[in-house]
């Protein structure tokens, strides 16, 4: 039992259980099948995003440019699309490789110069969010054609969308992969103990820059996902969600300093809070009360990860 | 048994950062079945050379033979594979990963084919235990956390690691620091156990006192060079710590002249 409660997830449940249970009471059209899919959809591309994001803080580092990776993306996909017919797809493509380029680049200037990611990225965060607002002129790119691209990033299914089942795939196989191979175990060691792995033969930095650019690169999908959703992109979009997934990621008990998280934790807590988000506006909330909330359900995730942490410790 | 070659042997292994030295051809042999400690003051260049055996960072100039090969190790995992095994009761397990994790860290077993391979979770939760059952750690499952041993009990992990794959020379950094009297001489006594399974080991201690009853030799450092090699056989521990202190060689019969 107490094996149970020690499991990174367990905050991200009992929080989920405990909110909709509220907003069931409040507002009982809260867990009607359209609420549900209007939330889950919210997730996906939240829960996408987070889901590189607890990869990264995992392994003890952050990456603050997501939301604006999550813009660059799909921005460089209509761009190229719009100009002199570029094929979409190939357009999407290139664009999936700027992303993982962003990655990159963050994570050789973090690695070979020991710079803190946190610094790294909050430069390139904003080179690129000033980049995309000079190339754009700060207007919305649209792209109004019907697509196959588009229906298989995000089609709607009754009141769920596609995207829903990307969030699960790629969160269903990370959190595979980090319990069940050697990298997943890497992963874990180079945040838990980043010497005493190097000492133990594994190669701290591979596993970390991998980890970058699985980052950049599910931040350019979700932003793909978003502009496939609403047929363009708002340069402008973007900066909470690098918030709300770092969050997500907390309540899927992620450990800033690295070598504990969970990945299934990390999709329930991006659930959690675009829940939390429609819930409040059921509840007949102000629906600027969110970001207050989503404060608080931080402070709560870093208590509860603490205390379990100190707990661990303490036996010691 | 001497004619045989060494299990390790260094010549003239030297060592810069950034200009400064701190290994300077430094030469040494480490038999079969050895114990080995090497001492020095802080300064000395100890961590330095543990560092190349290792395969943390590679020597300026110099050569290293392990186990009959020239060996140039270019990273931890290659000195692991040669047979190198670290011992460190600080740094040689991740507090937030389980026992079953931390004992097959860097050297999982995996079953599937190519790029799909998976780990074999119950094969390393068996073998794991089967050690800790061995060696008398208090651990009843394969998955329990590591972060509430105590010091002595981490260290007898790493060596029921290194003994499960096979490790030809243990390297214990500074073993017996913050251990207590029980777990210092269970550490020490399982150093002994290494010698007599064939295994060498390289000690790095400040405290002569403590592992001057289980070495077979002593190689001084002193500010990045080899002062001397002693045998406990022809030197007390005192002797053997005025040499540090003194930075030469130092022995009682030249002191009661």
């Amino acid at each position: 039992m107490t094996k149970l409660l020690k499991r990174p997830e367990v905050g991200a449940i009992a929080s989920l259980l405990v909110i909709w249970t509220i907003f069931a009471v409040l507002a009982p059209r809260f867990l009607s099948s359209a609420n549900m899919g209007n939330i889950l959809t919210a997730a996906a591309e939240m829960g996408i995003i987070a889901v590189g994001m607890a990869l990264l803080i995992i392994t003890g580092e952050f990456d603050i440019s997501v939301g604006s990776v999550f813009v660059l993306a799909p921005t460089v996909m209509l761009k190229l699309a719009a100009s002199n017919g570029f094929p979409l797809l190939g357009a999407f493509l290139v664009a999936m490789v700027v992303a993982a380029c962003v990655g990159l680049l963050n994570g050789f200037l973090t690695l070979r110069f020991g710079f803190p990611s946190f610094i790294v990225t909050l430069a390139s965060m904003l080179l690129i969010s000033g980049i995309i607002l000079a190339l754009t002129g700060g207007f919305v790119t649209s792209y109004t054609t019907k697509n196959l691209l588009f229906d298989v990033l995000t089609r709607r299914i009754g009141s769920f969308r596609v995207s829903t089942l990307w969030m699960l795939a790629i969160g269903g196989a990370m959190a595979f992969l980090l319990d069940n191979t050697r990298y997943g175990n890497s992963v874990y060691a180079t945040g838990g103990s980043p010497a005493v792995a190097r000492k133990l033969g594994i190669n701290v930095h591979r596993i970390k820059m991998i980890n970058f650019v699985l980052c950049s690169a599910l931040a350019g999908f979700a932003g793909c996902i978003g502009t496939a959703r609403v047929f363009s992109v708002n340069p402008t979009a973007g900066f909470d969600l690098m918030f709300n997934a770092a969050a997500a990621g907390f309540i899927g008990g992620c450990l800033i300093t690295g070598g504990r998280g969970s990945i299934v934790g990390t999709v329930l807590g991006a659930v959690l809070l675009s829940s939390l988000s429609s819930g409040l506006i059921f509840a007949g909330a102000s629906p600027y009360w969110y970001r207050a909330f989503v404060g608080a359900i931080i402070l709560l995730a870093v208590i509860v990860n603490f205390a379990v942490t100190k707990g661990v410790r303490r036996v010691a | 048994m001497s004619r045989e070659p060494a299990l390790l042997s260094a010549r003239g292994i030297s060592k810069s950062f950034g200009g400064i030295a701190a290994l300077q051809d430094v030469s040494f042999d480490v038999g079969h079945a050895e114990v080995v400690g090497l001492v020095g003051d802080n300064g000395a260049g100890k961590s330095t050379f543990i560092s190349i055996l290792m395969g943390v960072v590679p020597p300026d100039s110099g050569s290293i033979h392990f186990d009959g090969q020239v060996a140039r190790f270019r990273s931890p995992r290659d000195a692991r594979e040669a047979g190198i095994e670290p011992v460190y009761q600080q740094s040689s397990l991740v507090d937030l990963m389980n026992l079953w994790r931390n004992f097959f860290l860097g050297r999982e077993i995996t079953r599937g084919i190519g790029p799909f391979r998976i780990l074999d979770k119950r094969a390393m939760k068996a073998a794991s235990m089967e050690i800790v059952r061995e060696i008398g750690v208090g651990l009843r499952a394969a998955d329990e956390g590591v972060s509430n041993l105590s010091g002595g009990e981490r260290q007898a992990i790493c060596i029921g690691r290194s003994m499960h794959f096979d490790a030809k020379l243990l390297l214990l950094d500074e073993p017996t620091a913050a251990l207590s009297v029980r777990e210092t001489q269970r550490v020490l006594r399982f150093a002994e156990e290494s010698r007599e399974r064939g295994v060498s080991v390289i000690i790095v201690d400040h405290n002569i006192h403590h592992i001057y009853p289980i070495v077979d030799k002593f190689v001084i450092l002193e500010r990045g060079r080899k002062l001397t090699e002693i045998r406990p056989s022809d030197a007390s521990a005192e002797d053997v710590i005025k040499t540090i202190s003194l930075g030469r060689r130092f022995d009682a019969e030249e002191a009661e002249e």
